[in-house]
């Protein structure tokens, strides 16, 4: 494809499929109108001299991390975590900071943004003592103080010292000790938000963790993450689980917020792994039946599941899929819930990504609502402050775990006997989102479309496409995204009812990280709901390195890319693999009767773990059954066929 | 440790401790002996809009006597606590303490300095406000993978016709075409370190090349490339204000503490 003719692949394909005419639904009215995802017809309206002018789509992923706890959760504060909401941001910004542990830690580059959700339920009040307001300053000593502060650093210390005394001699002015002048952790946590959002170069939402540990310990925990700026956000406190431990309530108060504010929120579960079957549990919080409007409420708050972050995967589990090599012995955290109160046979079945949504398919048959019509998303759930989850440069979820030599064979978890090692931490993830700006609104609407993807830490580019139409000369343009969003729906979208003697066609494409290993294959993986109610599941390679040497056995199976990791340096090298796939795939077990639904994965070559790095810079020798390579790897939200 | 973050009780302490300034204050000659639990006006006030400010609505007479019971159910807990010392030795209350001490600290530094005060800052620390280079370019992209033996072949062909006005056959590939007024990170993170040192030092006239990057090889025609270079004032304001304001909050913290620290007699029992 000659690199000057891009205009004419898109003069050739300005036609319009039905499918990407209608924004996927779930993207209705809102209270605010109308989220439209990025609009297909509005591209290329007029063929021009310049081919990238009127480029509006989504040219490249932003990544971050939806999931940081920072030394004001109770739990990162008591496990040693020192840094604040500011010291998160300021590192993923790309800054060095000074991990708690007292090392110096930086990124290998900025992310582009970051939601820091520290849990709701210990944010308490501190008295405001700055903020001038008319009537506290009707007081004089608070005038003084007021204005002491005002002057500099020197006269502000003098004024603290003052009021510390007049604390301990109980002279504080009563208008000071007023409750109704508290200030909450809450709203200084908006303030460092509303300071290092830069709109157009980092976003740093305004996001809380909801942490509902369901029955004393099953992982039901939700970060609730604000489209919207400090106006809206201050109105109201957050949730906490003192209110309540049903998520259920919690999109009742997220509706009740909205309805308030004027504002959208939305939120993320994590770690179904770690909910002994409560995650995806076909049966309300209390245990009543589903209802319809269970599922759409369920699907209108919950537009993403964080399907890997340090406590392991919930994507995929090899006793559900049965015949997937990649899930097996990939980062599974699956012998309990949160206190590793032990699993009971059937839990695993309602916990992981790739089954809810099969099932979905099933709930939405005999509801007509999908609960489980979700996207995927990373992150870290750090609580130390630092997203780091690159393998060579892992800071561990709690401070404890920060680098040390015998870190991976301490007790990362414990309760009486029953414990998860060091070792099992998982250095993941981030997310990568298909926003047209790097800004709050655009970012979060992305999401709310399920235009991400989830990473196991690398910021590899992955582009997924769905439409009847796609055909091979697709994939050789320079630029496979204009064909994509001119012929079809990208992920997170649905296509509607197959015409007469179609089988839905996808444009894939992923690009490496520069920074990592190149890319092994691309999969794509589907689930539907079979004609006797039954559902299925089925992985397809259909793209993949070395081509020349590699070929689909008759079982479907692609042989492993090899390994190039030398585990006593912790290197590896890019001879292997290629540093981007594309193709188009059609579906050729298409039925257009039944309801399915479709996600890539893609996989890198095989890297050094983390462990690989600890164990070569502190030379120290691990145990032969700590996994010292890894497949990194990123699934993308689905696209949905419902006929 | 985690089966400790769930006590019930300790989410007591964890309740009183954040209420614990403000009730102390509103306590303060409150009428009474020391068995007697005085629940002020204020103190419902406040319980009262703490509730409003969660779900969004004033509690109901029903729901605002369950806010004080719960309240004084607190309240009985915790003073029986604060009186047996359990306070004393649990890092969370201490932890609780200590920060909600350091916000008092930081609330005392002062908001907004002035134009005079950031420009000094800026001055004194210009490395950390460089201006990133910026770089305005094409590329004609050329997969090791795909060409295999022909790479150089074909990439020699590429330039040749690409000097001569003619189009050129790149690979495909999701690296953009084109960038324009692309500052330095920004190049880093699409194609690699490699490739961004290299535009530093191409010429902006014509088709150079090929460039090395981990994806393979490119041809650039770099239009626009500006060098790094020291901030104004303008540029950075923001930047320079959050770290100015961090510097003296670090700055009033330290301070406080030596000056409280000086009233205290330390002394560490030998081992």
């Amino acid at each position: 494809m000659r690199s000057t003719s891009v205009a004419l692949v898109v003069l050739s394909s300005l036609w319009v499929p039905a499918a990407a005419q209608n924004p996927p639904p779930g993207l209705g009215a809102t209270d605010v109108g109308e989220i439209q995802p990025a609009d297909p017809k509005k591209f290329y309206k007029e063929p021009g001299y310049s081919p990238y002018a009127g480029k509006h789509y989504p040219e490249r992923p932003l990544f971050g991390d939806e999931h940081v706890h920072t030394g004001w959760s109770v739990d990162a504060g008591l496990g040693g975590a020192t840094l604040s909401p500011e010291d998160a941001v300021r590192f993923a910004r790309g800054e060095q900071v000074t991990a708690s542990s007292g090392q110096p830690v930086r990124l290998s580059r900025p992310l582009d943004w970051i939601a820091v959700t520290d849990h709701s339920d210990a944010m308490g009040t501190v008295a405001a003592i700055r903020e001038g307001n008319p009537e506290m300053m009707k007081d004089p000593t608070l005038k003084r103080w007021h204005d002491m502060m005002a002057q500099g650093p020197e006269e502000g210390s003098k004024a603290t010292m003052e009021v510390v005394n007049a604390q301990a001699n109980k002279k504080l002015p009563p208008a000071l000790t007023d409750p109704k002048w508290a200030k909450t952790y809450w709203d200084k946590n908006i303030e460092i938000m509303e300071k290092f959002n830069e709109p157009g170069r980092f976003t740093a939402f305004i996001s809380y963790e909801w942490t509902s540990n369901a029955g004393g310990g099953d992982n039901l925990h939700r970060n609730v993450i604000y489209r919207d700026n400090k106006d809206r956000a201050e109105q109201v406190l957050p949730m906490t689980t003192f209110q309540s431990e049903n998520p259920e309530d919690l999109w009742k108060w997220m509706a009740d917020w909205e309805k308030k504010t004027g504002g959208q929120l939305l939120a993320i579960p994590h770690n179904g792994n770690l909910s002994n079957g409560r995650m995806f549990e076909l049966r309300m919080f209390m245990g009543g039946p589903m209802t319809k409007e269970w599922a759409q409420q369920r699907q209108k708050y919950e537009p993403l599941f964080e399907a890997i972050q340090m406590k392991g995967q919930s994507e995929s589990h090899p006793s559900l899929s049965t015949t997937d090599e990649f899930a097996v012995g990939y980062e599974l955290w699956d012998r309990g819930n949160l206190v590793i109160k032990p699993k009971t046979p059937g839990m695993i079945e309602h916990e992981y990504a790739r089954q809810a949504l099969k099932e979905g398919l099933k709930v939405e048959q005999q509801l007509g609502a999908n609960p489980f019509k979700f996207g995927m998303a990373g992150g870290t759930d750090t609580h130390n402050g630092l997203t780091a989850a690159e393998e060579d440069n892992f800071y561990g979820k709690f401070v404890g775990a920060e680098p040390r030599a015998g870190r991976w064979d301490e007790d990362a978890i414990k309760f009486g006997d029953r414990v998860i090692k060091g070792w099992e931490m998982t250095a993941a993830g981030y997310t990568g989102v298909w926003a047209t700006e790097n800004t709050r609104a655009a970012i979060w609407d992305a999401m709310k479309r399920r235009e991400t993807y989830a990473t196991s830490g690398p910021r590899m580019t992955v582009r997924f496409f769905g439409g009847y139409d796609f055909v091979a000369r697709d994939a050789a343009s320079r630029s496979p995204a204009i064909a994509g969003y001119t012929k079809g729906v990208p992920m997170g979208g649905d296509l509607k009812k197959a015409p007469a003697g179609k089988s839905p066609t996808f444009l894939i494409a992923a690009a490496k990280d520069p920074f990592s290993g190149n890319l092994d294959r691309i999969q794509v993986i589907k689930g539907w709901l079979d004609k006797s109610g039954k559902l299925q599941e089925k992985i397809f390679n259909v793209a993949w390195s070395d081509a020349d040497r590699r070929k689909v056995q008759a079982d479907g199976k692609l042989p492993p890319v090899g390994n190039t990791v030398d585990i006593a340096t912790a290197s590896w090298t890019n001879t292997i693999g290629d540093p981007e796939l594309i193709t188009v795939w059609k579906d050729p077990e298409f039925d257009a009767s039944l309801k399915a639904v479709y996600y890539v994965r893609v996989l890198e070559i095989p890297t050094p773990r983390w462990t690989a790095y600890d164990a070569a810079y502190f030379k120290v020798k691990v145990d032969s059954k700590v996994p010292m390579t890894t497949q990194e790897r990123a699934f993308t939200s689905p696209i949905w066929y419902s006929p | 440790m985690r089966r400790l973050l769930r006590e019930p009780l300790l989410h007591f302490f964890v309740l009183g401790a954040a209420l614990f300034a403000v009730y102390g204050w509103l306590n303060r000659g409150a009428p009474g002996s020391p068995n007697e639990i005085f629940v002020s006006r204020g103190q419902v006030q406040s319980l009262q809009a703490q509730f409003e400010r969660v779900w969004q609505r004033p509690a109901t007479p029903e729901e605002r006597q369950k806010l004080v019971d719960t309240w004084v159910r607190e309240e009985v807990f915790y003073r029986e606590g604060l009186a047996m010392g359990i306070d004393r030795d649990d890092p969370v209350v201490r932890r609780r303490i200590g920060q909600k001490f350091e916000f008092l600290i930081d609330s005392a530094t002062p908001p907004a300095p002035g134009d005079a005060e950031l420009q000094a800052w800026l001055d004194a620390h210009a490395a950390n406000y460089q201006v990133e280079p910026v770089f305005s370019f094409h590329q004609v992209y050329f997969n090791p993978e795909r060409r295999g033996a022909t790479l150089g072949r074909d990439v020699d062909a590429a330039r040749r016709s690409l000097a001569s006005g003619k189009p050129a056959s790149g690979d495909p590939t999701l690296l953009p075409e084109t960038m324009q007024a692309a500052p330095l990170s920004e190049v880093q993170q699409v194609f690699g370190d490699d490739f961004a040192a290299a535009l530093g030092g191409l010429p902006a006239a014509g088709w150079q090349g090929p460039v090395q990057s981990g994806f393979g090889l490119h041809l650039v025609r770099l239009t626009e490339s500006v060098p790094g270079r020291k901030a104004a004032l303008e540029q950075v304001r923001a930047q320079v204000e959050r770290d100015l304001l961090r510097a003296r909050a670090q700055q009033a913290s330290d301070d406080i503490y030596r000056r409280l620290r000086a009233n205290y007699r330390v002394r560490v029992e030998p081992a």
